[in-house]
């Protein structure tokens, strides 16, 4: 998946990770926003019988978004973990922010419920892997 | 006077307790607040209901349409739990202001539906996949239950008499087919001590094995039936604290 150049648009730093680096963790206070330039992360759940992998992400996703977009003092609701050596841009969150405030709340309220789902639904998975 | 775009106006419906308000599968391009009550999300995968949320007053629901830019049918249904009261929001100016929105949200919020949406479909399989397994457990526990309680059959007659009222006066019956965990005995339905054969009555039973050992065990029954022969009952009955012995008496018996 190529780099949109709007995203390049809004990175402020590159970082370059080693394979099996914890980029995120679960429960941890947070709230950059990442995207995936280069090589694959593996998103984990902590379970009831441990680490489940519940998703694989490659170049062009975005990851650390949930709490950004809840706009709270929300923890990080997973783990994300370098699969090889990835290279990460770290996005502008302030101007982000920005944008994201002149949004109506109806539109920001549509996307707080997507996300919230999103939180809800991965949460399901994860404990319905760890069960099989 | 200037034209404008007509925005159809935020309108208000309510639903009682049970009322379906999203069908799964249906097109439907309405964003609906919940003012007052529960509603339960759910989605159905091969008639088995998948319970997804319960949502309350001032949240929101059938954004997944709204984000899927009305082409897809609904991914889920919703329910009303109790007396709801809604604002209806129709999608047209908020659709405006989602394509006009900076392009990186955009892409943020696409990647979250994206996301979402195989979220689901991982749920999907995995409660699939569940379900499989365990029918799969219960078809292997039926199967080995029917190998660990073969029932032998066995012609002997018994005597029995209630373990719970004191009674001198054995009744006799006719021992049909026998396991380790119990008996079929044909039993006169009338007798003479008024004895009722009811389920979860408890018994003392007698009777001899082909070897000669004596079984003297207390068993409850399960079940009753009528039995092929006139005025006679078909009792299943559960041994219950069988000795070591006994059991193993009755597993020698089986095996030979």
């Amino acid at each position: 998946m190529a780099i949109d150049s709007i995203i390049y648009a809004y990175i402020v730093k590159e970082e370059v990770v080693q394979p099996n680096v914890t980029i995120i963790e679960e429960d941890a206070k947070g709230d950059w926003v990442y995207v995936v330039l280069e090589g694959k992360v593996k998103v984990k759940k902590r379970t009831p019988k441990g680490l489940v992998t519940i998703d694989t992400l490659k170049e062009g996703a975005i990851i650390g978004e949930i709490p950004f977009l809840l706009k709270t003092q929300q923890l990080r609701t997973a783990f994300v973990i370098s699969e090889g050596v990835v290279r990460l841009g770290i996005l502008d969150k302030e101007r982000l922010e920005k944008e994201y405030e002149l949004l109506s709340p109806q539109l920001k309220s549509l996307i707080r419920t997507m996300v919230l789902r999103l939180k809800e639904t991965t949460k399901k998975a994860s404990l319905l892997a760890a069960e099989l | 006077m200037t034209e404008k775009k007509m925005i159809p106006p935020v309108v208000h419906l309510s639903y009682s307790k049970g009322d379906l308000i999203i069908k799964e599968g249906d097109y439907g391009i309405s964003i609906y607040k919940i003012f007052k009550g529960h509603v339960r999300i759910f989605k159905k995968s091969n008639n088995t209901i998948i319970p997804l949320a319960t949502l309350v007053r001032g949240e929101v629901f059938g954004e997944m349409t709204f984000f899927n830019f009305l082409l897809e049918p609904r991914s889920a249904s919703v329910e009303a739990i109790d007396d709801v009261e809604l604002e209806v929001w129709h999608p047209a100016r908020l659709t405006e202001e989602y394509k006009a929105m900076p392009a990186i949200l955009r892409y943020i919020t696409q990647q979250t539906l994206n996301r979402l949406l195989r979220m689901n479909r991982v749920i999907d399989e995995l409660t699939a996949r569940k379900r499989q397994s365990k029918e799969e457990r219960i078809t292997a526990e039926k199967k080995s239950n029917k190998r660990r309680y073969f029932r032998k059959n066995f012609v002997q007659e018994c005597s029995y008499r209630s373990a719970t009222h004191s009674s001198h006066v054995d009744l006799h019956g006719v021992i049909k087919d026998i396991s380790p965990m119990g008996v079929g005995v044909e039993v006169i339905e009338r007798n003479a001590m008024n004895f009722n054969h009811n389920l979860g009555n408890q018994l003392k039973i007698s009777f001899q094995l082909p070897s000669g050992s004596s079984i003297n065990e207390v068993a409850i029954i399960k079940s009753v039936k009528k039995s092929k022969v006139p005025g006679c009952l078909f009792l299943g009955l559960e041994f219950s604290n069988i000795s070591k012995d006994a059991l193993k008496q009755i597993g020698f018996f089986m095996m030979s």
